[in-house]
């Protein structure tokens, strides 16, 4: 991480990568990797795609900074958006099937071998819940609760108001208690 | 669908969003439905506590290195009027040699070329700075969305959005050093900081839109507080970051209406508290050392608010808040502690006091967490409630009542 990146804020960042500095651009996207390839590698299932789909991402951002404003939305936002459309281009070429080799929910290192078996297992049907629920509940519940954007900004990657995300996140949450449920009758 | 219980589980997790803390005064208010608004939130910070899933070390090591190897060069850009003119100076000279030919094509000719940069203008226009030909076709057309804006919140938002291009604007302006163009763009950059400040005041059910200029001023603030440091420049500057201030400290007002009860208020002033001290902490690295001062100030009287609220929550829910409120003041330690390097020792003040402020709550939060009832205290400063700044509240439900004041500190915007 470059010195003095911490101090430096966003918008400074954002304004220098918009004018073509290709450092600052760096800087923005060592900030935003984690949280990005966070959100690609919950919809995707798989990290070498993730990793491939993060880097499309900050390609993309970098072409289409020129025509950022600033005030139109806060930069991340509008990264998480592109996120989203780089994801739905994805889809349209293959269809992302959920695996017990892929999930995601599945991981804990830092727990005991029982406390992980059990989280195991209830992670497992939280993410086979999870898979089956519509891309759009999918979208709401990851961008909210995984990648821990407000409504606002929800609502600015999804293009809906703050008003319709909270709506569409009732629904997510009710649909995805609903599949857990149907889940524990069926065993 | 109840609307009652969409809104209901959506505060609640933007509570916990804020803090991490468990659902507090919404149960009872949800009724018969408090078992399923439980489930559901039990189900989200499940969901949020999924592990943190980063890319490979290989991958993160050669991550930034691969990815600026693939930018393709961005040729600096061509004035977008600069285009227009030239596109402009090419017709008039083929409208010039066809004329001596004949006029029926050139009639035609003409008529595309009119309606051609009549959008060309539009377009190039909306680069243009105020010290450009075609600014103010810029500033017509923007002019017109706000006649033309459907609603009041509409309205507000629009001249949100235009402060945040005026403030580009005067980033870009900067850079060719000072002239008269900055403080006339200061001038109608506080002009749209001051309509949205209206619009939240005067707007009942502009939550949404306060807080996000919330956030919003709190950003311009530190660029604005860049852009003096780095430029020198201080015409109108200051004027727009008191704007900025008392923006801030209204829409705060609206937010904290919303919050009905004692304990979400207290939750909503420890995240002012957070804020301020982030603030603080960067004005204290770009050597803003009278802002950072200002930001500690504020910093402090949200955390007396806060832990003044604390004392007035319901049992139900005081230890909980205790406990939230511990935790982030123990994490706003590490924060001053920070700042102590960056403020130079004459300086020292405001972070003194906000040191002894936040060590007081924690000791006051940390009895309640015991089960001790909270010491009756002073009320803090109400920023958002001084004399001389708009209505903190308007339209909304009243914030919960605080006892009389004895402190006077002003704040900048808030005097």
């Amino acid at each position: 991480m470059p010195a003095g990146y911490q101090d430096m804020p966003e918008a400074k960042l954002v304004t220098r990568a918009i004018q073509g500095n290709k450092e600052a651009f760096g800087d923005l996207y060592e900030m935003y990797l984690n949280p990005i390839f966070r959100y690609i590698y919950y919809r995707v299932h798989n990290n070498a795609d993730a990793e491939d789909l993060t880097e499309t991402v900050f390609l993309k951002a970098w072409e289409a900074l020129p025509a950022y404003q600033i005030s139109e939305a806060p930069f991340k936002a509008w990264l998480y958006r592109i996120a989203h459309n780089v994801i739905i281009d994805q889809y349209r070429l293959f269809r992302y099937e959920s695996s017990l080799e892929s999930q995601p929910f599945l991981y804990d290192d830092e727990l005991g071998p029982e406390e992980k078996a059990t989280s195991q297992e209830n992670n497992e049907r939280l993410f086979e819940a999870f898979s089956q629920l519509e891309p759009a509940y999918q979208e709401v519940l990851s961008l909210r609760f995984i990648s821990g954007l407000s409504h606002a900004e929800t609502g600015s990657v999804m293009a809906r108001s703050a008003g319709a995300v909270r709506v569409l996140q009732h629904r997510a949450l009710h649909a995805l208690r609903n599949c857990l449920e149907k889940q524990t009758k069926q065993k | 669908m109840s609307k009652e219980i969409v809104d209901l589980l959506a505060d609640c997790l933007e509570i916990n969003d804020k803090k991490g803390a468990a659902p507090l005064d919404y149960r009872q208010q949800a009724g018969e439905r408090s078992a399923e608004l439980e489930e559901l939130v039990r189900l989200a910070e499940t969901l949020k506590a999924s592990p943190q899933v980063t890319p490979t070390a290989h991958f993160r090591a050669q991550a930034r290195r691969r990815l600026l190897a693939r930018l393709p060069e961005r040729a600096a850009q061509p004035s977008r009027l600069r285009e227009a003119l030239t596109a402009l100076h090419q017709l008039s000279a083929l409208f010039a040699y066809k004329r001596r030919f004949s006029l029926a094509p050139l009639l035609l000719l003409a008529i595309t070329t009119v309606l051609l940069l009549s959008v060309g203008v539009v377009h190039a226009s909306a680069s243009s700075l105020p010290a450009d030909t075609l600014y103010p076709v810029k500033t017509t057309l923007e002019e017109m969305q706000l006649a033309l804006a459907p609603n009041k919140i509409r309205y507000g938002e629009l001249h949100l959005k235009f402060a945040g291009r005026r403030l580009e604007e005067i980033g870009i302006l900067s850079q060719y050093g000072p002239g008269e163009a900055i403080p006339m763009t200061v001038a109608y950059y506080v002009n749209h900081i001051e309509a949205v400040q209206t619009v939240v005041t005067e707007t009942p059910g502009a939550t949404d839109l306060a807080e996000t200029f919330n956030h919003v001023s709190s950003q311009q603030e530190i660029v604005l507080a860049h852009l003096q440091q780095s430029t020198g420049a201080t015409v109108g500057v200051d004027e727009a970051l008191i704007a900025v201030a008392r923006g801030r400290s209204v829409a705060r007002g609206v937010m904290l209406g919303r919050a009905r009860q004692p304990a979400a208020q207290a939750q909503l002033r420890l995240q002012f508290a957070t804020d301020r001290l982030a603030a603080a902490n960067t004005f204290a690295a770009i050597g803003q050392v009278e802002l950072a001062d200002l930001a500690l100030i504020d910093y402090s009287l949200q955390v007396e608010a806060a832990v003044y609220l604390v004392g007035q929550a319901d049992q139900d829910h005081r230890q909980e808040l205790a406990g939230l409120m511990a935790q982030t003041l123990t994490n706003h330690e590490t924060v001053l502690a920070q700042v102590g390097t960056r403020v130079p020792n004459h300086s020292q003040l405001a972070l003194q006091h906000a040191r002894e402020v936040s060590a007081h709550g924690r000791a006051v939060v940390e009895a309640v967490k015991q089960g001790a009832s909270p010491p009756p205290r002073q009320q803090p400063g109400r920023p958002e409630n001084r004399p001389g700044n708009a209505p903190a509240n308007p339209g909304h439900r009243p914030v919960t009542p605080e006892p009389p004041g004895s402190r006077k500190i002003i704040i900048l915007g808030e005097a």
